[in-house]
């Protein structure tokens, strides 16, 4: 990623990973080094869903985040050749996800997106959501949802990590290629903008809605 | 709550809702990876029509052959034990379009020739008129043959990149095709050229890349032979009435997709100069 040329080994990220899944993955990617395309589809099996919705938390675009997976599969299949397989294929895809994401959405008409992303997220507010599931709750993630939109990349890709796969900052900085020091700076600035963007009006309602709740 | 953990919250809560909202569940990526790779590689994911087959085995057995001629001649390159392999599966190919093939000689049966050989199937499926094949452009050195193919994929009898229609077969094949055989072709195959007659298009198919470059055509007796960069030859394109082959090592081997045997022969010799 643009702004780290280090990159931290420390790479525990196996999420939400069966010993089955692992071992069909390992089978996968024999298969694929060794030139049998049914190990991409495999690896497509295994990964797609959390890799979409990962890529969809940075594009705010199904179909751009379809693009981005199929893309980002499509790159594992042609680079396979370098995978290490010593190491975890998690990060070393992730990381191929997060900069084919980053790169599209460079070469994509980026207000125009934001526009009808905004528009979206604002018409499924309104339409999905009933006002019984909590006016307040949505109101807040749709403008938490807005404000991440509005971060840098490299922000919003550790917010994601962080907060949609839930990752460690360690793994996290393997995905990215950032000293984990990167990775909690990163991670701090984001914070600190949205708590600024994010009314605190919003933060004292969640606060109430859990307390309630809890 | 501290400030954090609320902010901590609300963040996991609003990307599991936002994703949840903007994901479908059984959303799948594998039908875009599919068609990016037919893009590039032109897989096809389906079995070929019987009739579509046909020019299949035909390229099968084509490019076996080539490979194992490229084999003999590189022996350095080829091992005992891969030569042998390939010559048993040179044998099943030949056997299955009616030719005989000699793993001693490296010659097939069809052709007393030690420069050719013709793997002969008869594929006459023509539904165009000649009226029609004779609109088509003669083709343009120093272009990419894509750029000239589709003037004639408005006779598409497959294609391998719109839904619906029927396979090309060759796409299949390049598919399966091992990369260690590409590498073998690579190094041995100075040029690949196809027969382009005077004739209806036929549901012929060509080993060829639309990227592959023109490098060159001559007149042969009713046609045209293009040559085409000896890369990328792997992948077929549809719609093409062909005799086509392949020179390596400054030998050609012809393989006729749909001419009669006699035609066949005789373009064959008039390419080869015999």
């Amino acid at each position: 990623m643009r702004g780290c040329r280090e990159e931290d080994k420390s790479t525990a990220f196996e999420p939400h990973r069966s010993d089955h899944a692992l071992d069909r993955e390992s089978e996968a990617l024999r298969g694929l080094k060794a030139g049998d395309s049914r190990g991409l589809a495999t690896l497509v099996d295994i990964h797609q869903s959390h890799a979409l919705r990962f890529a969809y938390t940075l594009t705010g675009n199904l179909e751009m985040a379809e693009d981005v997976v199929a893309d980002a599969f499509l790159t594992v299949y042609e680079r396979i050749s370098q995978f290490d397989d010593k190491r975890p294929f998690g990060p070393w895809f992730y990381r191929i996800v997060v900069n084919t994401a980053l790169k599209t959405q460079r070469t994509a008409a980026r207000s125009r997106q934001r526009e009808a992303r905004m528009v979206a997220l604002r018409n499924q507010t309104t339409s999905d959501l009933s006002l019984e599931a909590g006016v307040i709750q949505q109101e807040t993630q749709r403008m938490v949802m807005a404000a991440i939109n509005e971060l840098p990349a490299p922000q919003r890709v550790v917010l994601a990590l962080r907060y949609y796969l839930e990752l460690e900052e360690g793994a996290i900085a393997g995905i990215v290629g950032c000293p984990v020091g990167t990775v909690k700076w990163r991670l701090h600035q984001a914070r600190k903008s949205l708590r600024r963007r994010v009314t605190q009006e919003h933060i004292d309602g969640v606060s109430k809605t859990k307390g309630e709740i809890g | 709550m501290n400030e954090r953990d609320v902010l901590d919250t609300m963040l996991t809560e609003s990307y599991a809702s936002y994703v949840a909202r903007g994901v479908p569940a059984h959303t799948t990526v594998w039908p875009r990876i599919q068609a990016r790779l037919s893009e590039a590689m032109k897989p096809v994911a389906h079995e070929p029509s019987r009739r579509a087959r046909l020019p299949q085995l035909v390229l099968r057995s084509a490019l076996i052959l080539l490979v194992v001629v490229a084999g003999i001649a590189a022996s350095a390159v080829a091992s005992a034990q891969v030569r042998a392999g390939l010559h048993r599966v040179v044998q099943d190919a030949a056997a299955s379009v009616g030719v005989s093939f000699s793993p001693e000689t490296g010659k097939f049966g069809v052709s007393p020739a030690t420069k050719f050989a013709v793997l002969q199937p008869r594929y006459l499926p023509a539904s165009l008129t000649f009226s029609e094949a004779s609109n088509i452009p003669a083709p343009v050195p120093g272009r990419k043959l894509g750029q000239w193919i589709p003037t004639l994929s408005k006779y598409p009898p497959c294609s391998p990149t719109s839904g619906g229609k029927q396979p090309c077969p060759g796409a299949e094949l390049a598919t399966h095709f091992p990369a260690s055989w590409q590498k073998l072709v690579d190094e041995n195959v100075d040029a690949v050229w196809f027969y382009y007659a005077a004739l209806p298009p036929q549901n012929g198919y060509v080993g060829i890349s639309e990227h592959a470059t023109i490098l060159g055509r001559s007149l042969v007796p009713g046609g045209t032979r293009v040559v085409v960069s000896g890369q990328d030859f792997l992948i077929t394109h549809e719609g093409m009435v062909t005799t086509i082959g392949f020179t390596f090592r400054g030998t050609d081997v012809v393989i006729d997709t749909n001419l009669s045997q006699s035609e066949g022969m005789r373009v064959a010799e008039s390419m080869i100069g015999q």
